[in-house]
């Protein structure tokens, strides 16, 4: 047996064979942490939208277990309508960045990469109804970023989320309708035309009942 | 005399052992060669197969996660829709009504609140449950996002929403089927179905 002539063949197999593996399993690794980041920013986004609509009427507060009995008088009415608003609205911006920063210790490789940005938008829905926007985004730093872009995964270090909650404010909504409805009331009793017309709309009705129940005795 | 013979014997014997591993060792080795690239050629595609299909597996908790969290927040708000219905009854055509619907119509964005006193039937239309369920999936409202929002997630075909109404209890439940990302032995879709109770505010039978 030449063994002489066969020398080196181990050494180029390990060379590029186990390189090419190795760089393979590495590009599968990167992709599954790419994933899973994704997939627990969204999670994580989901809940810090829900811990601000919550809590967005407490100024300060973050958490809801440090509500007391003062804070929820000290809520005052009118909140979204006055200069509080603004108030509101700067502290819920920082109530979501800082349960987000929390929630991303809160699994690995989470905490890494860039800083995420966020920003909460109070979008009005009805008179007194509004669902609340998160959006946020952070780059994340994982391996083969750069050759996850060339298979067409594009910005892949970066992930942007966009999150919707429901307000929880249902005392502000309440009072809300039953401050309409006592404004409208008030201007249909002042108003001489609007009490006329009313009185027009409401013989209108009256009539219309009464021919109803002949027609429906006849 | 005698204990340099036997060093040298030693040695002798030595070198000779050292000959015979090594030239056992070469030909073990080159007769196993190529051995790194097969094993490398049939562990390599499993253990890819295996990580695609736990990738699939992370989309399918991402859908859940994203259609629970959207379903919760769509019973949340459509709980708030018969209250201000409710005061607002059909009927009722006085100047101070008109005034109020006219406030709302103003207001009122159609995607995230609706004027119609769905509450009074069994079942919530499908278009105001539609409108909301997309709305709060997307953030905008736009069903072409939504959809494509979907898609990428792997969810197949149309998601089938629907809403009952019974003793002031509002439920919601999502249908939909979903595709693994990497589907090797073309299994059929996922069957998942989620479910969403809650209480509608503002009705007094209730």
């Amino acid at each position: 047996m030449d063994v002489r002539s066969e020398e080196g063949t181990i050494m180029l197999e390990w060379g590029i064979g186990m390189i090419f593996s190795i760089f393979i399993l590495m590009f599968f690794l990167a992709l599954s942490v790419h994933l899973y980041q994704r997939n627990m920013f969204t999670a994580a986004c989901n809940a810090a939208v829900v811990r601000v609509a919550e809590n967005y009427k407490y100024e300060g507060l973050e958490y809801k277990e440090e509500i007391t009995v003062q804070d929820i008088e000290n809520i005052g009415l009118y909140r979204y309508l006055s200069l509080k608003q603004i108030n509101l609205l700067i502290h819920g911006n920082e109530k979501a960045s800082s349960f987000l920063g929390f929630r991303l210790t809160k699994y690995s490789g989470g905490n890494g990469g860039g800083k995420e940005t966020v920003r909460v938008k109070r979008v009005p829905d009805d008179l007194g109804r509004c669902h609340y926007v998160l959006e946020a985004e952070k780059s994340f730093d994982f391996l083969f970023a750069p050759l996850l872009e060339k298979v067409d995964l594009k910005e892949s270090n970066k992930v942007k989320v966009v999150a919707v909650a429901s307000t929880l404010d249902v005392l502000h909504y309440v009072n809300t309708v039953h401050f309409s409805q006592y404004f409208n009331n008030k201007i249909s009793d002042l108003s001489k035309i609007a009490g006329l017309v009313d009185s027009f709309i409401n013989l209108g009705k009256d009539l219309f009942g009464l021919v109803t129940s002949f027609g429906e005795d006849s | 005399m005698m204990g340099k013979e036997e060093n040298d014997k030693m040695k002798s014997n030595r070198n000779h052992v050292e000959d015979t591993v090594e030239n056992n060792l070469k030909e073990t080795l080159l007769r196993e060669r190529a051995s790194v690239t097969l094993e490398a050629a049939i562990i390599l595609p499993i253990f890819c197969f295996l990580f695609m299909a736990l990738n699939g597996v992370f989309f399918v908790f991402s859908a859940q996660n994203q259609v629970m969290h959207t379903l919760v927040q769509t019973a949340n708000s459509l709980s708030l829709d018969p209250y201000w219905n409710e005061k607002i009854s059909l009927e009722n055509t006085s100047v101070s009504t008109i005034l109020q619907r006219f406030e709302r119509y103003v207001v009122r964005d159609q995607s995230f609140s609706s004027a119609e006193s769905w509450h009074k039937n069994e079942t919530v239309s499908s278009g105001v449950l539609e409108d909301r369920f997309y709305s709060y999936f997307t953030g905008d409202g736009n069903k072409l996002s939504a959809y494509t929002k979907l898609k990428k997630l792997g969810v197949v075909g149309n998601m089938e929403l629907s809403g009952t109404v019974n003793n002031g209890d509002l439920t919601l439940v999502a249908k939909y089927k979903m595709k693994f990302w990497f589907n090797l032995f073309k299994t059929e879709p996922l069957d998942l179905s989620q479910k969403v109770k809650v209480h509608l505010w503002g009705l007094e039978d209730y």
